[in-house]
Order: C-alpha cells, then sequence, then structure tokens
C-alpha cells in the first residue's frame, strides 16, 4: 500500500565523505546510500572520491575499487560482470541498471548509486529479493505439457521459436518490477512486470500446453492488473527487453481463454 | 537480518487468483469506445443547443432518441467512472472495502440525479 509517511529511521543523513589520495587526477566523486539495519542508526550518504584511472571503465569497477582499496565494509551484491547474473543491479544515477554494464563515463558530475527503490535493505546496496523470487516460482517457470516426453527433444517450429524472442533472455535482476510505481505500492499482491514477462514466456511457448491454466492463475485484480503500462519496465531493463508489451499480449489472451 | 515481510513467502502461499479481472479490462475498453462516441455526440448536440433557451433544451430532450443517448451517456460515464476510481483505490488503498463502497454509492448517486433528471424533463 501507498505509505505517507517515512518507515521510521529510513530518513537518510550525510555520512563520511574519503578524499582521494593527494596527487589523483580524473577525480569521481560516488555518492553511495549506506545502510546497516543491525546498528540501529539511520541510513547515511557516504561520499568516495575516486581516481577514474585507477579502476576499469564501469561503475561496478570504482565499487569494487572503493571496497579493495578505501571501504571494506561497503556491501554489494557482484558475480559475472558482464550483464549476465543480473547481480549488481541498483540505482545509478536515479535509474535501476546493471552496475556492470554502466560505464561511468556516462554520467557527468556526482555519481549518486543507492539500492532497488522500495525493496527492504539488508545491508548498503544489497536488497531482500526473497519476495521475487517467490513471485518468479510461483508462475511455475517451467515447461508443462500433458503429452508424453517424446524420445528426443520437443522439436518447436522456427516461426513458434521465433515468438520467445524477447523474453528467453530475461536476468531476473529485478531492475523493471523494482521500478514500476504498482510494484512499489503492492508488491505483496502484484507479481510485477519481471514475474509477468517469464509468465507471458511460458504461455507463448507452444510447447507448454498448460496455457488456460496459466492464464486462469494470472486473472486477479492484483496479480496482473495492476499494471497501468506506466512503462518504467521497458525504459530501465539493461537487456532491452519490454515487460509492459508481453503483460499486455497477456490481457488480450485473457478475455478469449 | 532486516525484518522482511516478504522473506518467509514462498510460492505456495502467494495469492490465489481471484478469477476475475478480464470482463473489467474488457469492460474498461469497450465503455471507453462508446465514450468516445456519445462524447462526441453530446458536445455537437450541446453546441447546437447554445444559446436556443430552456425551451429548446426541454424539446431536445423530449425526443426520445435523444433522451435513450443521453441516459446511455450518462450510464456509460459513470461506470467508466466506477471503474477508474475503483483501479486508484486499489492501487493507493488495496485493503479498504469502505472506500470501494464510498464509490460505488457516489457513481450510483449521480447517475441516480442525472437519470432523475433526463426522465423528469422527457415527461415534462
Amino acid at each position: 500500500m501507498v505509505e505517507l509517511a517515512l518507515p521510521k529511521r529510513s530518513q537518510i543523513k550525510n555520512g563520511k565523505r574519503y578524499k582521494a589520495p593527494s596527487g589523483s587526477k580524473n577525480v569521481r566523486v560516488y555518492k553511495i546510500y549506506r545502510f546497516d539495519p543491525d546498528s540501529g542508526e539511520n541510513p547515511r550518504w557516504d561520499k568516495y572520491e575516486v581516481d577514474a584511472k585507477a579502476h576499469g571503465p564501469m561503475v561496478l569497477d570504482a565499487l569494487i575499487y572503493i571496497k579493495n582499496n578505501v571501504d571494506s565494509t561497503l556491501s554489494f551484491r557482484r558475480s559475472c560482470r558482464e550483464g549476465i547474473c543480473g547481480s549488481c543491479a541498483m540505482n545509478i544515477g536515479g535509474r535501476n541498471t546493471l552496475a556492470c554494464t554502466k560505464g561511468h563515463e556516462e554520467y557527468n558530475g556526482e555519481i549518486t548509486i543507492s539500492p532497488l527503490p522500495h525493496m527492504p535493505v539488508v545491508k548498503d546496496l544489497v536488497p531482500d529479493l526473497s519476495g521475487f523470487y517467490a513471485q518468479y516460482a510461483s508462475i511455475e517457470p517451467y515447461l508443462q505439457s500433458t503429452t508424453p516426453d517424446p524420445d528426443k527433444e520437443r522439436l518447436q517450429s522456427p516461426a513458434n521459436r521465433d515468438k520467445l524472442d524477447g523474453l528467453y533472455e530475461c536476468i531476473l535482476c529485478a531492475c523493471c518490477s523494482t521500478s514500476c510505481p504498482s510494484y512499489w505500492w503492492n508488491q505483496d499482491k502484484y507479481l510485477g512486470p519481471a514475474a509477468l514477462l517469464q509468465a507471458y514466456r511460458w504461455i507463448a511457448d507452444s510447447r507448454d500446453d498448460h496455457t488456460k491454466k496459466r492464464l486462469e492463475s494470472l486473472e486477479d485484480p492484483f496479480k496482473l492488473y495492476r499494471c497501468h503500462t506506466i512503462m518504467n519496465c521497458a525504459q530501465v531493463c539493461p537487456k532491452g527487453l519490454n515487460p509492459a508489451k508481453a503483460i499486455a499480449e497477456i490481457k488480450k489472451m485473457m478475455p478469449a481463454k | 537480518m532486516v525484518d522482511s515481510y516478504l522473506k518467509q513467502r514462498s510460492a505456495k502461499d502467494w495469492k490465489k487468483s481471484e478469477k476475475h479481472g478480464a470482463g473489467e479490462w474488457l469492460a474498461e475498453r469497450w465503455t471507453s469506445v462508446a465514450l468516445f462516441f456519445l462524447t462526441l455526440w453530446a458536445a455537437w448536440s450541446a453546441f447546437g443547443l447554445a444559446n436556443q433557451g430552456y425551451e429548446a433544451a426541454l424539446a431536445f430532450v423530449k425526443v426520445p432518441l435523444n433522451a435513450g443517448l443521453l441516459a446511455a451517456t450518462f450510464v456509460i460515464t459513470m461506470w467508466h467512472t466506477y471503474m477508474g476510481l475503483n483501479a486508484n483505490v486499489l492501487d493507493y488503498f488495496p485493503n479498504s472495502r469502505a472506500l470501494r463502497l464510498l464509490n460505488l454509492l457516489f457513481c450510483l448517486a449521480v447517475l441516480a440525479v442525472a437519470l432523475g433528471g433526463i426522465y423528469l424533463a422527457f415527461k415534462a
């Protein structure tokens, strides 16, 4: 539900400023959200001055540099550093994206980094995504068919395979869902763009014949119809996908199911 | 560890489908299409009645086709309004039955006044 007042201890204070070593050239300032729920303190903005020549070209390179050389208490998720695992999804410069595929030169001035919006924060830039994963599991993201298993693979025509393009590429980074105002207000009931994109990925699959059951499980004022085509999901998707279009396709199929 | 209200949720206890929503979605679209034409008709009629006086307006409503279209315009407008306001209530106050009831009563009250007015004018 919409929150009209800030939760207790959520107001962000100004934190420390870590100066760059003297003689550093091309210094960039990273303003990073810091929060440790165990400390009992409010969140704060820490500022890190970093020599851009000291690390690689991506924002993730800067974060790794800060953790290794400036402040080892900074927490963030990262794994593949090439935009395929989705671990380093965060809000950079006011927009959800992957730190590993965003170059720091794409931003002017101070670079603000905060966790994915409107999610419980485990620590610093690490959000609690357990609800997000439960939503994904709830759409039963695996092939379901009543036809017996064939001896070899289940074949699909090239035309039917093409229907999965723009759907299967999702890496579940949660950039889309956490950029959606409907998801902010009702994430305990609304499935959100990522789970619905994946729901459509199986609805559109010619090898899956549980389409009617899948549609019936989605027909709900909250689970599906809280999408108002705001399109933030499509704007921020780091893989260039369009969850809003997939949701629209589900809505179009629903009355005729 | 952060106290997350979602942390313990699993796919099994995720919200079950209420088995409705498609009908409302279709109704939102069809009422929009109908209102596009009805509003054009209403605006055109109002333009024709401008500066014609009370008697001309009364004569306009006394034509059965006009009275029927006017009533349809109000019915569909309030139906559409109800669905739109309900979407707002569900977005921002998803657990408030009182607001949903208030919305229904408001839309029905406006509709009752409008239809009553048309009926009285038609019979006058």
